[in-house]
């Protein structure tokens, strides 16, 4: 097969520096659409909570919009609407983001909210009560009331015996509950230090003047007292299958669902495991597709991706039945007759080039927004401690064979190294029998 | 250099004042309007066909025929088996789709700029040759009743159906969209096809591109694709708005283990032509539709009873509903609702503050920009203006009716078109729980998990 030609490859170009505290800055300057995006991820997530404050990260995210030295609780998002622009925040299990988008000239205004923060930050019992309960019905929403929902919980506590990535990042309902001031001011010590973070400015600003905004804003906060202490990556190699099955009437279907783990973000395996879930699962001619729902008639959806983070992550694999009795085991063969195939045999050339096709067209949509890129750039020096990895990473994929694919599902995906969560709704009766839970 | 001041926010920089950015409007040789956001910053091109026709022309015993009537678009033509559009479509990487709303029927694809051709290609094919395969049918059948059975399972879901069924009475808007576990299995692909002729015409129809291609590129490729497309006199079902109710309306529906209730609290709405769109628009905004409005602030920062709540006028080319929604947890689902109706009835009772309406004003209008940064989102608002038939500087001028609205205006808005003594009012949730705190609102219907009445 011909080589496919030479493409544009959206690289966002920028520049870096790191402040004296230990802040490090990175600056793209872009003047498509009057919008700047102030983007500043933490290295902290749910790996650095201990498992009696499960899901501290993320509560902690919540507080962190209550209140700074001169910024009183509710104001900061008032604030931002004010001026015409939005905030956010997400944690995962490796890191914590908080992103404002604003229109570029109302820049000075993120910087103001977010050094007062990371130099001083204030909090009552009143916040952390109701900010407790929020978390709470966020958990109920996403997780307790939803079918399906315990899925994660289940897993990782298969998938992960000791690393810290054994619970979720939403953590549970006692553990969420148990946290106190005393938690919350350590925990800000600790992590919310300048040298524990990376603040990513992106559109439409002057270069010059706004090194200068960020030396006023940044420069003279300190570093916080807390001492960090990563944790090592610690998982035995799994070497049986690990199960569990799960009786609910909160599923309607039955569902099947796998995950594998695998090599870290970044790394040569993980970025070929990832083209192989387009090759299973992406677009309609994908071959779990066409085996589990087109030809099979067995699932009525189906998903491969992966869970990358930047300790080893998971590879999923799920799939829903189309009727409520359904027998789960021959969707379970069919799946495993499908990665069998690609442990065995080389995928097409064919295959592999839609998968890298669908990968280019899908970075190149996330750097289309000012606050697309930000994150990006952010994600990557956080995780890899090397911004120039956001551009370099789609020709690492562009460079992927069919061989590195054959040998990383070789290694990761057989049926003894996965993990498996099975749900099936209970057989249908009449009466209105309670639940267990 | 002078010592920072962090005890105030800095003063804003010089502003940047943008207008909604420029689009093309042209039209094929047979007459089909055409738009185009040209913008080369990236890659991509992004291209809907509409047609003017939703399903808004199910009917009831038939709900859900205008959306599997378009999902049938993409699974097959008389040239191409499914598998192999979908093999094209996925080699360029790009993504072809079609599906019905309530007001249209879309096909669209997205692609990277050198694979275009390849895409169009694949685009006129299903919008001209369809089908309309009778094991593709089966197919489809079968994903959409397992997609009903899981959606019955999401609290959300039941509120809104039973919301929507009690709100919209007879009229087509009352039906599930995405149709029953009834009415699916009953297709034909004859019928299917029926309803795809009846609304595919390029008289009642427009194109919408955006991105990285000019016009004479545009008109070129779409003309030489679509020129075999025959005209075709549009049937619309033309339905009269529902009326307004007299009292409450509330109406549980269980959920198997259910630790939270999905509420919806509102009635009929406006149309989206409506002259007080935009007053609705705002006096929502402050009410229930960002972060600092009254109902989140409320219910999630005072309260700590939810983890959002918001509300909406959902428009459409006929009048659609208004509606709080929010889930909350078991215990205190009648006191949010309690809540809920405070702020309707507090929003008709007194003038918003200066401060509030400024702040409201302040929101939409300084967060404009943010709305149209990619060409893929100005496209969306011209399509809104070129399906609602709203004038062509309708974005140009939105800003300026926002600024020109004062707190009266708001009040009178709020008397014509919020009505806290006239609610639907439904939640899914532990029925036996809520049923004795919910009489408080009115009589209480019941529905099981299959929305029936019991």
């Amino acid at each position: 097969m011909q080589n496919p030609p030479k493409v544009q490859t959206g690289a966002i170009s920028y520049t870096e520096y790191d402040l004296p505290n230990g802040l490090h800055v990175i600056l793209h300057e872009d003047h498509k659409a009057p919008i700047v995006c102030v983007n500043i991820a933490y290295h902290v997530g749910s790996k650095n909570e201990t498992p009696d404050r499960a899901g501290f990260a993320h509560l902690f995210e919540h507080l962190l919009f209550e209140g700074s030295t001169n910024v009183k609780r509710g104001e900061f998002d008032t604030h931002i609407t004010q001026a015409g622009g939005y905030d956010n925040a997400y944690t995962t299990e490796d890191k914590t983001n908080y992103y404002e988008v604003l229109p570029a000239h109302q820049l000075g205004l993120a910087l103001w909210l977010e050094s007062d923060r990371m130099l001083g930050f204030v909090l009552d019992e009143v916040s952390l009560r109701t900010q407790k309960d929020v978390v709470k019905e966020e958990k109920r929403e996403r997780y307790d009331n939803t079918p399906y929902g315990s899925l994660s919980e289940r897993m990782m506590s298969l998938a992960y015996k000791n690393f810290p990535y054994k619970w979720t990042v939403i953590g549970d309902m006692n553990t969420i509950e148990a946290a106190t001031l005393t938690d919350v001011k350590d925990f800000y010590d600790t992590f919310y230090s300048p040298s524990n973070a990376v603040l990513v400015l992106t559109g439409a600003f002057q270069e010059a003047d706004v090194r200068k905004q960020i030396e006023e804003y940044f420069g003279d906060i300190p570093a916080h007292p807390g001492i960090l202490e990563r944790p090592i990556y610690n998982e035995e190699e799994q070497l049986n299958e690990r199960r569990e099955i799960v009786t609910t009437e909160a599923v309607p279907l039955p569902g099947i669902f796998y995950a594998y783990p695998m090599p870290p973000e970044g790394s040569d395996e993980a970025i070929a495991l990832d083209l192989l879930t387009d090759i299973l699962s992406t677009g309609r001619s994908s071959r779990l597709y066409q085996k589990l729902v087109y030809t099979g008639k067995l699932a009525s959806e189906m998903s491969a991706y992966v869970d990358l983070r930047e300790m080893p992550g998971l590879l999923w694999i799920y799939a829903i039945g189309n009727l409520p009795e359904q027998d789960t085991m021959p969707i379970e063969i069919a799946i495993e007759e499908v990665i069998a195939e690609i442990r065995e045999t080389h995928v097409s050339e064919i295959e592999l080039q839609k998968a890298k096709n669908k990968t280019e067209m899908r970075l190149i949509a996330s750097r289309v927004t000012t606050s697309g890129k930000a994150d990006q750039l952010a994600h990557s020096r956080v995780f890899f401690n090397d911004t120039s990895k956001a551009n370099s990473v789609i020709d690492r994929y562009l460079a992927v064979t069919t061989e590195d694919i054959r040998k990383a599902a070789a290694k990761y995906l057989v049926p003894e190294k996965r993990c498996v969560v099975v749900f099936v709704p209970p057989p249908e009766e009449d009466g209105d029998d309670e639940g267990d839970e | 250099m002078t010592t920072l001041d962090r005890s105030k926010p800095p003063q804003p920089g010089p502003i940047t004042l943008i207008g909604f950015p420029k689009f093309i409007t042209t039209q094929t040789s047979g007459g089909t309007p055409v738009y185009l956001v040209e913008n080369h910053g990236q890659p991509l091109v992004s291209i809907t066909l509409y047609l003017r026709e939703g399903s808004a022309n199910d009917v009831a015993g038939k709900e859900g025929r205008s959306a599997m009537s378009a999902e049938l678009l993409t699974k097959g033509t008389d040239t191409r088996s499914a598998t192999e559009i979908a093999e094209a479509i996925d080699f360029v990487g790009g993504s072809l789709g079609a599906g019905a709303s309530w007001d249209s029927t879309t096909i669209s694809t997205s692609v990277l700029t050198r694979y275009l051709p390849t895409a169009l290609d694949l685009f006129a094919d299903v919008a001209l040759n369809p089908a309309f395969a009778g094991a593709e049918l089966d197919r489809a059948k079968l994903q959409r009743i397992a997609g009903i059975k899981q959606a019955k399972s999401d609290p959300g879901y039941l509120a809104e159906s039973i919301f929507s069924r009690i709100v919209f009475a007879s009229h087509p808007y009352a039906l599930e969209v995405n149709g029953t576990e009834e009415s699916v299995p009953k297709f034909t692909s004859e019928e299917l096809q029926n309803i795809y002729k009846g609304i595919s015409s390029p008289s009642n129809s427009f194109f919408i591109a955006a991105g990285d291609i000019t016009e004479s590129e545009l008109l070129g490729m779409i003309e030489h694709r679509f020129k075999e497309w025959k005209s075709n006199p549009a049937k619309s079902q033309s339905v009269t708005a529902p009326p307004a109710q007299k009292n409450n309306r509330v109406a549980l529906v269980e959920k198997a283990q259910a630790v939270q209730s999905a509420i919806r609290v509102g009635h009929i709405g406006i149309a989206r032509d409506d002259k007080d769109y935009v007053a609705c628009y705002v006096l929502n905004m402050l009410l229930g539709g960002y972060f600092n409005s009254r109902i989140n602030m409320n219910l999630r920062e005072k309260n700590g009873f939810t983890y959002g709540a918001r509300s909406f006028f959902d428009t459409r080319k006929q009048t659609g509903a208004f509606a709080v929604s929010t889930e909350v947890r078991t215990d205190v689902t009648a006191k949010a609702i309690a809540e809920i109706i405070n702020e309707l009835t507090l929003i008709r009772k007194e003038p918003v503050s200066e401060v509030e309406l400024s702040m409201v004003k302040n929101y939409i209008i300084g967060s404009f920009p943010l709305s149209i940064e990619t060409p893929q989102q100005v496209a969306g608002r011209v399509a809104t203006l070129a399906l609602y038939g709203l004038e062509m500087d309708y974005y140009d001028k939105f800003r300026d009716t926002v600024a020109a609205l004062s707190r009266e205006d708001l009040l009178r808005t709020a008397q014509t078109y919020i009505h806290p003594d006239a609610l639907t009012i439904t939640a899914s949730g532990d029925v036996k729980a809520l049923e004795s705190d919910m009489k408080a609102f009115g009589d209480v219907e019941i529905y099981d998990h299959d929305l029936i009445r019991i």
